[in-house]
């Protein structure tokens, strides 16, 4: 058997409404920091972490791809020949939060054009200004059902709350699937 | 400079001296390998990504274009586009573009002879590309000035090319039949050029860039710029334009004379 280690890169296409937290999630996982300040993405910024799995190199390649209206003509190209993609909201208690959770369906609709049937992982952001106790998940159960959808992960970019399990868990799902494909 | 002129040749000869880095991405604008100068702590993808993504953009703006260059101060990055993957060079602004093709070229074809089976990457895992890296370090230590004289001669055609330095009475590149290589028959392309020069200023026609000889059996181009003489020879059996010796003749002079003018980069 070759044991020679593998390489794999795996883009992640990273999407949301403008505001919700897709920039600061990312910095936090592949940085460990965290701004107060709100920068809109321009486009798209570029990002990624690796890690060794079973000593194979596994490179999670992020395109964090800005919210904003503005920017709808390029997406879809940007979306190209992505691996998997995290649908982010906000549970933040203003209409940007409710918005963002309305949004979720129209951002699934939207990458399935361009990508088919890739997983996907769903980040319900900013946990940190709610109470947890009142979130109410039944929109995004339902909406999830029946969909290639990886799981629902409540995070935090200012806490750190979820996001290390969240990524993890698309990183993990990846590599095992590509793996066993081989 | 302070090289004396005949040692340009031997010093600056390999492509690593003119090009800085080489990237070969895909659509998603994964870096499937790369060689070369990079900045500190920035992935290869990264810098795949966001050439991907000026691309991509490039494309919107002017739909039905692609992004071939990207000329900045003192750098340029060429961009080569087949079957979904990219190759692109970065390097001086001032290496000329026939270089710039001859060297992607060379890598993009010897990628998709190795690897067109294997494309596009459906599955993220991009080990098998390692190996191309080996490729690209030995790529880069090839002598540039010979392989673009001899991808000339093939395309062009000739029986045979010589590169000479006047200065230094050295022949720079020769490949042709031995017979024809003498110092002799150099010494004579040199006189000829010269009384040509001498005619061509009895009739005010200023300097002489090009002279070409139609004999029985062949055509015998001379071009020389400051102190480099290039004599390509031509069969007459070869169903080539006149104009077109001259003029790739002489552009293939004026592309070395411009690199032996760049800085190196080591």
């Amino acid at each position: 058997m070759n044991n020679t280690p593998l390489k794999f890169v795996f883009k992640i296409t990273v999407i949301g409404d403008g505001g919700v937290g897709k920039t600061s999630l990312i910095k936090k996982y592949t940085e460990g920091t965290f701004e107060e300040d709100y920068i809109s993405t321009i486009g798209a910024q570029f990002s990624f972490y690796d890690e060794k799995i079973n000593g194979d190199e596994c490179k999670l390649y992020f395109w964090d791809i800005a919210g904003q209206k503005e920017f709808e003509f390029l997406r879809s190209d940007f979306y190209e020949e992505s691996k998997a993609a995290i649908i982010v909201y906000s549970l933040e208690d203003k209409d940007l939060g409710k918005e963002s959770l309305d949004h979720v369906e129209y951002w699934y609709k939207d990458l399935r054009q361009s990508c088919g049937d890739i997983p996907v992982i769903i980040f319900a952001n900013k946990v940190d200004l709610i109470n947890e106790d009142k979130i109410d998940d039944s929109i995004i159960q339902n909406f999830i059902k029946e969909k290639n959808i990886i799981g629902v992960y409540r995070t935090s970019a200012k806490t750190s709350q979820g996001v290390t399990e969240a990524f993890q868990k698309i990183i993990r799902d990846l590599y095992e699937k590509y793996k066993s494909n081989l | 400079m302070s090289t004396e002129k005949g040692n340009l040749l031997e010093e600056k000869k390999v492509i690593e001296n003119y090009v800085e880095s080489i990237y070969i991405y895909d659509n998603a604008g994964v870096c499937l390998t790369s060689c070369g100068i990079k900045p500190d702590k920035m992935d290869e993808n990264i810098v795949s990504g966001f050439f991907t993504a000026i691309k991509k953009f490039g494309e919107k703006l002017i739909p039905g274009t692609v992004v071939k260059s990207l000329i900045m101060s003192g750098h340029k990055l060429f961009y080569n586009n087949f079957e979904k993957i990219t190759f692109c060079i970065q390097c001086y602004d001032d290496l000329p573009n026939q270089v710039i093709d001859y060297i992607l070229n060379n890598v993009s074809n010897k990628f998709l002879e190795l690897y067109q089976d294997h494309l596009p990457v459906r599955n993220g895992n991009i080990t098998i590309f390692s190996d191309f890296n080996n490729y690209l370090l030995q790529f880069m230590e090839h002598p540039l000035i010979e392989g673009l004289l001899e991808e000339f001669g093939y395309k062009m055609q000739s029986e045979g090319i010589i590169l000479f330095d006047e200065v230094k009475e050295k022949i720079l590149f020769a490949k042709v039949p031995e017979e024809y290589s003498s110092r002799k028959q150099i010494s004579m392309s040199g006189m000829l050029i010269n009384l040509a020069k001498k005619l061509s200023l009895e009739y005010q026609g200023g300097d002489v860039n090009c002279i070409l000889i139609s004999s029985e059996n062949r055509w015998i181009c001379i071009s020389k710029r400051d102190y480099i003489y290039i004599i390509v020879l031509f069969s007459k059996t070869k169903d080539i334009e006149l104009n077109i010796i001259v003029e790739k003749t002489e552009e293939i002079l004026d592309g070395i004379l411009k690199m032996l003018k760049i800085k190196l980069l080591k």
